[in-house]
């Protein structure tokens, strides 16, 4: 019961942390003092005390899709392994519901975008549809294999990684590899997208939540908030001990998160934004450490799967 | 751990199929030559102290620092940034060094049953390194590309030996460490001379070499 509370309680407060620990990061690294830690929640609480502007293009699908797109992310987290690997809400399969509750918000905000019947939006609509491709699979397959060897599909058990040998080390290292680098992509950051550009040409993310304003702007970036920590929850239960006491847990647990958002800062503030047509080859490395875990699956566990 | 360094090196050669940028190269190499210290270092206490010192200062003082730091100076002086128009895309390379990573692992499958005191896992990882390596070589037209492709697959070999036993022969040892040394010194003279003829250092341009009339 605490487990679950705790869950609920970190859903609330540690993605506006972790994009106020990357910002803070980003603005040391460049020799400035930066925003404070919490800022980001600053910013989302003045938004959602203003009014929205919404044009008259648009449809109903434009309304309800922040609020949709929020409520289907918050959902997945709390389908996700949290404090001690606990879930909020589990169920055989949950797994599946959780990667299309992810699936549902990413469609819902692309036939937003495209609703305003902005080219500019169409495009960032566009561009995230084609990443999503690429990345989704790796997801899939990478969560597939895990079932295969946990012989489980909810994902508590999945994520506990037991035996000896490589097949553990193999999977705890792509699988973090791999989900830093969908946090990244999901959480729409350097290398592959820029949440501070103002070039409408590159950006992606940004330039599909151009229209939105007030309310429906904070839901939207709180859900990109939202999908870092999901990610980051996902790379805590793949490496921290399965035997580690509740209580460790707890405290533990939101550390990982702000380690991975410093290394994100880190990788913001080293290295370069891609090109757009290199983002699919970067990309497409998601895959190939999922086929790695999937074949280390095959060949180290003895054909066992 | 040693595991998870392991693992690290193969991801390592795997972004290097899809980079293009010399600098990043470079890093990777100098990372694989620090993962290697690391993993002679964990062998502390099984080797004897003569052939545990050489080999960590083999790792760390060529393969991590010196090799790096030359190759990156040849890098500033010849103006080659990137690769920027290689046999096979970039997109291309990653998906043969995925297959070749999946095929590396069966064989190691194979290799691990025939002998089961082989270390599967750098077996495995150091099999795929080296056709990568081989893979660079053949893919790129940059002649520094071509060397660096050269010094990943001394970095695979080094691997392997780690992984098939953990006494060394010496001579092996000294065998790396002659391949060094030529690398540097054809470095050198070669790339500097070469450059002090020709703007580009592409392996095509080599086709425009005659006598003079």
């Amino acid at each position: 019961m605490t487990a679950r509370a705790l869950n609920v309680l970190f859903l609330l407060i540690i993605p506006f942390l972790m994009a106020g620990v990357i910002n803070r990061v980003k603005a040391l690294a460049g020799g400035r003092k930066g925003p404070p830690l919490l800022q980001p929640f600053f910013d989302t609480l003045k938004l959602l005390r203003k009014g929205a502007v919404v044009s008259r293009v648009t449809s109903w699908v434009f309304a309800v899709a922040p609020a949709l797109v929020l409520a289907a992310t918050a959902t997945a987290l709390l389908l996700a392994p949290g404090v001690g690997r606990v879930q909020t809400i589990a169920f055989d399969g949950d797994i599946v519901l959780c990667l299309y509750l992810l699936g549902l918000a990413k469609f819902f905000q692309l036939i937003s975008a495209l609703d305003t019947g902005s080219a500019f939006e169409g495009m960032g609509a566009s561009r995230e549809a084609l990443f999503s491709v690429i990345v989704e699979p790796s997801l899939f397959l990478f969560a597939g294999t895990l079932a295969l060897v946990s012989g489980t599909t909810s994902f508590g058990g999945l994520f506990t990684l037991v035996g000896s040998g490589a097949w553990p080390a193999v999977a705890a290292t792509t699988g973090t590899l791999l989900f830093f680098m969908l946090m990244l992509t999901e959480g729409c950051r350097i290398p592959v997208d820029d949440p501070n550009t103002h070039l409408e040409l590159t950006m992606i993310h940004e330039v599909m939540i151009l229209d939105n304003s007030g309310p429906d702007l904070a839901f939207l970036q709180y859900a990109a908030a939202l999908k870092m920590y999901l990610f980051a929850l996902l790379i805590a239960a793949l490496v921290l001990p399965v035997d580690i006491a509740p209580f460790q847990a707890a405290v533990v647990l939101p550390l990982v998160a702000l380690l991975c958002a410093l290394l994100a800062g880190i990788v913001e503030s080293l290295v370069a934004r891609f090109r757009i047509s290199h983002v699919p080859q970067f990309l497409f490395l998601t895959v190939a450490l999922a086929l790695i875990a999937l074949a280390a699956a095959v060949y180290f566990r003895g054909g066992a799967v | 751990m040693s595991q998870i360094l392991t693992i690290l090196f193969g991801v390592g050669i795997l972004y290097l199929a899809l980079t293009s940028r010399m600098r990043t190269y470079i890093q990777v190499i100098a990372l694989q030559g620090f993962i290697l210290f690391l993993l002679i270092a964990r062998d502390f206490g099984k080797l004897d102290w003569f052939t545990f010192f050489f080999l960590s200062f083999e790792t760390l003082a060529f393969k991590t620092i010196i090799v790096p730091a030359v190759l990156w100076r040849i890098v500033e002086r010849t103006h080659v940034a990137r690769e920027t128009d290689p046999h096979i895309p970039q997109f291309g390379s990653v998906v043969i060094g995925t297959a070749v990573f999946l095929a590396g692992f069966a064989v190691t499958d194979w290799v691990s049953r025939i002998d089961p005191s082989v270390d599967a896992l750098p077996f495995g990882i150091a099999v795929s390194t080296l056709i990568i390596a081989f893979f660079i070589i053949l893919s790129r037209k940059k002649l520094i590309t071509q060397v660096m492709g050269y010094m990943l697959m001394q970095n695979a070999v080094s691997l392997l030996m780690i992984a098939m036993a953990v006494e060394l022969p010496l001579l092996v040892n000294l065998g790396v460490l002659l391949d060094i040394f030529t690398l540097l010194f054809l470095f050198l003279l070669f790339l500097g001379k070469l450059h002090s003829t020709y703007e580009e250092t592409s392996r095509e341009k080599l086709t425009s070499l005659r006598d003079q009339p």
